[in-house]
């Protein structure tokens, strides 16, 4: 099987006196499918383009299967990859499309023409073979992008963006597709996104970039229960900031304390927060609401609020809750028939604190709203 | 509240009305009177004469010689537009910005000023290169003959290439990088790329380039004017001008010209009509979504031969040329050698300040470009105001009406001016300034239309709506949303027509009587007249206005943008 590792060391790329990537490391195991995710200008698509060897890198290697590629030319890297808005030549037939990255190594007429029928059927577009592509939907585009990108069986597939000129079901449908397919090759993939959905449903493991830096990598539900940093939690999923302060009662105790809740003691299990101006970070769907006069279980920690606004969005009601100064948003699950709290009634709001995360805030960032 | 609710009749169908007046007046009476002319012999409809009148070898000739030249030009200035755009899109080549801009210069330099140069310097005798390489290095015969094919072919080459320039770089930066790239990591090497992908890709902007290339060399006056009619080279437009102009309005050589001008005519509506298919047909989505620099080819130990070779042919083609007009307009007698006791001030004084003739003809074309930019600017902008935002039936009439003059020769033009308004319907301005007013107008309909239409485009019909809407009256609207909005348009129109009627001569040169020369055709009599330092030394001053009208509008137009 043509199964590589890859590994990125000390990786710097600028255009110019831009610095566009800074220090970035990676290894991807053979077979992974491995998720960039960050937001557009993170530099994800460069990192990409690197791999591809459109780019040469400022400093630091790429190893792919231990071999240094910095003097390998794109043609010869043995990679197939698909482009953002798919660079289709719309001058040429959709078998030419996808034979041009054959033609170059295969003369043999019969042959080719074998193998890009077979790439064709099995991306379910054997149909589309004499169209041009600007005759085809834009799934069906999608899949002739990637058939040209797999024909030639490259040991590497590299996916920027490709699901960002879909509409939101047929982006679902092509993912999990993509994921099937990709299994069943066995190719070590990269999927460059700015679509937390499409890394966190079908990666292996995510690497989530920003400013041109690698903020965290790791499997889907521990960068999303797990976020390294405030960056990472606001990029992945959606989460509440309330801002604080951490100090350490003993070893496995801290209190955290905020004009607006007030002084809340709660034990830690796994790695201590730091000391200071912090902002306590829950995702909407760990809180929950409670009547105000309700009994205070003693697993949860109980903040006392008012509800300002509500959503209704079929399986959540989304509660806007005022807390002293600060506003927070709430999933509460809704079951037929339940009705939702009007806006001015008193709640009480409980959350486990080990499902919340504390990040350290510098003097100068908790001046600035963090609400954004 | 509403004043016109018995809209069967009203404003809309008043302005059709006056639009459809105008364009019938200025452009479809004189083109039916000039196939009228052709076909309608002694009340019959006749082909025969025609085809007898293309069978003479005077016509013959001249149709042989327009399809020879616009063939070679459209080739020689294909070749040359593509190299220079792909050198300044693709490459490393020094300073690509600056010698982008360089490479549109010749687009503002009127060609006949430049084949006047070139006569200058490369006519057998008289040329001054000629002479330079006969006397001083003993050549036996002069290098270069410009009263030939080639050197007709080589001066339009120098001022017509940017077309395809244009074209080509423009397709070259908008295209999407990924497309080559994604054939690069197919393995394909750059030959390979540039074989399949890319030229494939910018062949319809080529191909649209070079069409335009030849409708304009077909129809092209000037050059072959001052080039070929020592030798007997005539063309279309030059044996049209010397039908009307020496046979004195003799039936035989006006029934000549109007067939010669049916032949442009129709060459030239095969030619836009190709080129709007290339266009709509072979044009691809290829404009980039997110873009990334395309890989620069590494011009290596070619970089600076290459960039010399960029300068010398800008050098040659402009600074040389140039440099040509104003020196041999400063000559005290034209043939002396250019050292300074034989150059003076006295030609630019005599001509600015002392002749009536060149005095007049910058007046003439000053007011001339003035009141036509103006007329044509707010006729257009009515006009296209009905097109495109009134619902009047039949105002595809008006369209094609004011495209028409796009794809009509100013020879063709000019011929049906005359034929219209000398006499023939009780009004005759032939030898006055009214008939060459008329003229430009009709000529440059077209592209006042053009920037108006596409400056009403952008007015979506809802803000006018909004307008109403929050209670304005349909008069308030307009003053207050669309013409604000359309004023960038009809500024543009106005230069547009401004500056080419300036420096206009295929137009007025059939239409011109003594006391109506423009610039043009002045520059030109007094050429043919011998004047050679007199048409040099106006050549020059209009050399002078018509870059200062271009650096005023460039700076009209960034400020415009930066505000």
């Amino acid at each position: 099987m043509n199964r590589v590792t890859i590994e990125v060391r000390n990786l710097d790329f600028s255009y110019g006196a831009k610095p566009v990537l800074r220090n970035i490391n990676l290894c991807i195991e053979a077979g992974e499918l491995f998720a960039v995710l960050g937001p557009s200008g993170s530099g994800k698509t460069t990192l990409l383009r690197l791999l591809a060897g459109l780019e040469r890198p400022s400093a630091g290697s790429i190893r792919i299967n231990k071999t240094d590629v910095f003097d390998i030319p794109p043609a010869q890297r043995d990679v197939g990859m698909v482009f953002q808005n798919f660079s289709l030549w719309p001058h040429m037939s959709v078998f030419e499309n996808v034979a041009f990255g054959v033609a170059e190594h295969h003369r043999n007429g019969t042959e080719l023409e074998k193998r890009v029928d077979k790439i064709l059927k099995m991306l379910d577009i054997a149909e589309t073979r004499d169209f041009r592509p600007d005759c085809l939907s834009v799934g069906q585009q999608q899949r002739v992008a990637l058939a040209r990108a797999l024909v030639s069986e490259p040991r590497l597939l590299l996916l920027d963006d490709p699901f960002s000129n879909l509409e939101y079901e047929l982006r679902v449908q092509m993912r999990h597709d993509l994921y099937l397919l990709q299994r069943k090759l066995g190719i070590t993939s990269i999927l460059v996104t700015h679509d937390q959905e499409d890394a966190l449903s079908i990666a292996d493991r995510v690497a989530v970039v920003a400013h041109g830096t690698i903020q965290q990598v790791g499997t889907p539900a521990a960068i999303y229960d797990f976020p390294n940093s405030m960056e990472v939690a606001r990029f992945v999923g959606v989460t509440n900031f309330l801002p604080g302060n951490v100090k350490h009662i003993e070893s496995q105790l801290i209190e955290f304390f905020s004009h607006d809740i007030g002084h809340h003691r709660w034990p830690i299990s796994r790695d201590a927060p730091s000391e200071g101006p912090s902002v306590l970070s829950i995702r909407p769907h760990a809180l929950h609401i409670a009547p105000i006069d309700s009994f205070r279980d003693g697993r949860y920690l109980w903040l006392e609020g008012t509800i300002r606004s509500s959503e209704f969005l079929g399986e959540v009601v989304r509660y806007q809750i005022d807390i002293g100064s600060v506003s927070i948003s709430v999933n509460q699950a809704h079951f037929t028939c339940s009705s939702v709290t009007p806006s001015g009634t008193p709640v009480l709001v409980g959350f486990d604190p080990s499902r919340s995360r504390l990040f350290p805030v510098s003097a100068e960032m908790s001046s600035v709203s963090v609400y954004d | 509240m509403s004043t016109k609710t018995e809209s069967r009749f009203g404003t809309p169908e008043l302005l059709f009305g006056l639009s459809v007046a105008v364009l019938v007046i200025v452009v479809a009476v004189p083109m039916l009177l000039i196939f009228f002319n052709a076909f309608w012999v002694d009340g019959h409809f006749n082909v025969t004469d025609v085809v007898k009148v293309l069978r003479h070898p005077e016509t013959y000739m001249a149709l042989w010689n327009s399809l020879v030249l616009s063939v070679g030009v459209t080739i020689t200035g294909t070749i040359v537009g593509t190299f220079f755009a792909w050198l300044v899109t693709r490459t490393d080549l020094p300073f690509k910005k600056t010698m982008k801009l360089l490479f549109l210069v010749p687009f503002m330099l009127p060609a006949f000023i430049g084949a006047l140069a070139w006569k200058m310097l490369l006519s057998p005798r008289a040329g001054y290169i000629n002479r330079f390489f006969m006397d001083v290095l003993g050549f036996d015969n002069p290098i270069f003959d410009i009263y030939t094919y080639a050197g007709i072919i080589l001066v339009e080459t120098m001022y017509l290439f940017p077309f395809v320039f244009i074209q080509v770089s423009g397709a070259l930066e908008r295209m999407d990088p990924t497309l080559e790239e994604s054939a690069r990591i197919s393995g394909a090497d750059l030959f390979t790329i540039t074989r399949k992908i890319t030229i494939p890709l910018v062949l319809p902007s080529i191909l649209s380039g070079a069409l335009l290339i030849m409708l304009y060399s077909m129809a092209h006056f000037g050059t072959v004017a001052v080039l070929g009619i020592e030798t007997g080279i005539y063309n279309i437009p030059t044996l049209i001008y010397e039908k009307i102009h020496q046979s004195a309005g003799s039936f035989a050589s006006i029934r000549t010209a109007t067939v010669l001008a049916t032949v442009l005519v129709i060459t030239a509506a095969i030619i836009l009509w190709l080129q709007n298919r290339v266009l709509s047909k072979g044009r691809y989505q290829i404009i980039a979504g997110k873009s990334f620099r395309p890989a620069e080819l590494k011009l290596r130990g070619l970089r600076v031969p290459l960039f010399i070779f960029c300068l010398a042919y800008i050098g040659f083609t402009i600074v040389l040329p140039t440099a040509t007009i104003f020196m041999v307009g400063g000559l005290k007698t034209y043939g002396l050698p250019f050292v300074s006791e034989n150059l003076t001030f006295a030609n630019y004084n005599h001509i600015l300040f002392e002749w009536d003739l060149t005095r007049d003809a910058i007046w003439n074309s000053i007011s001339l470009g003035l009141s036509s930019a103006l007329i044509t600017m707010f006729a257009g902008v009515i006009i296209s105001y009905v097109i495109v935002k009134m619902k009047v039936r039949g105002k595809g009439i008006l369209e094609f009406l004011g495209m028409l003059p796009f794809s009509v020769p100013g020879s063709v033009i000019a011929l049906g001016v005359i034929l219209a308004w000398s006499g023939k319907f009780g009004i005759n301005i032939y030898n006055t300034v009214w008939i060459i007013l008329l003229a430009y107008i009709a000529r440059y309909m077209a592209f006042s239309l053009k920037a108006n239409s596409a400056a009403l485009e952008q007015v979506h019909d809802s803000l006018v709506e909004a307008a109403r809407a929050s209670g304005a009256t349909m008069g308030q609207a307009l003053r207050d949303i669309v013409v604000p909005l359309v004023r960038p348009g009809m500024i543009a129109a106005f230069f547009l027509i401004f500056l080419p009627a300036l420096r206009e001569l295929t137009v007025s040169v059939l239409l011109y009587g003594p006391t109506t020369r423009t610039i043009g055709v002045a520059i030109y009599t007094l050429n043919e007249d011998g004047e050679t330092v007199y048409s040099a030394a106006l050549a020059g001053i209009a050399l002078i206005i018509i870059v200062l009208g271009e650096l005023l509008i460039k700076r009209l137009v960034t400020s415009k943008n930066n505000s």
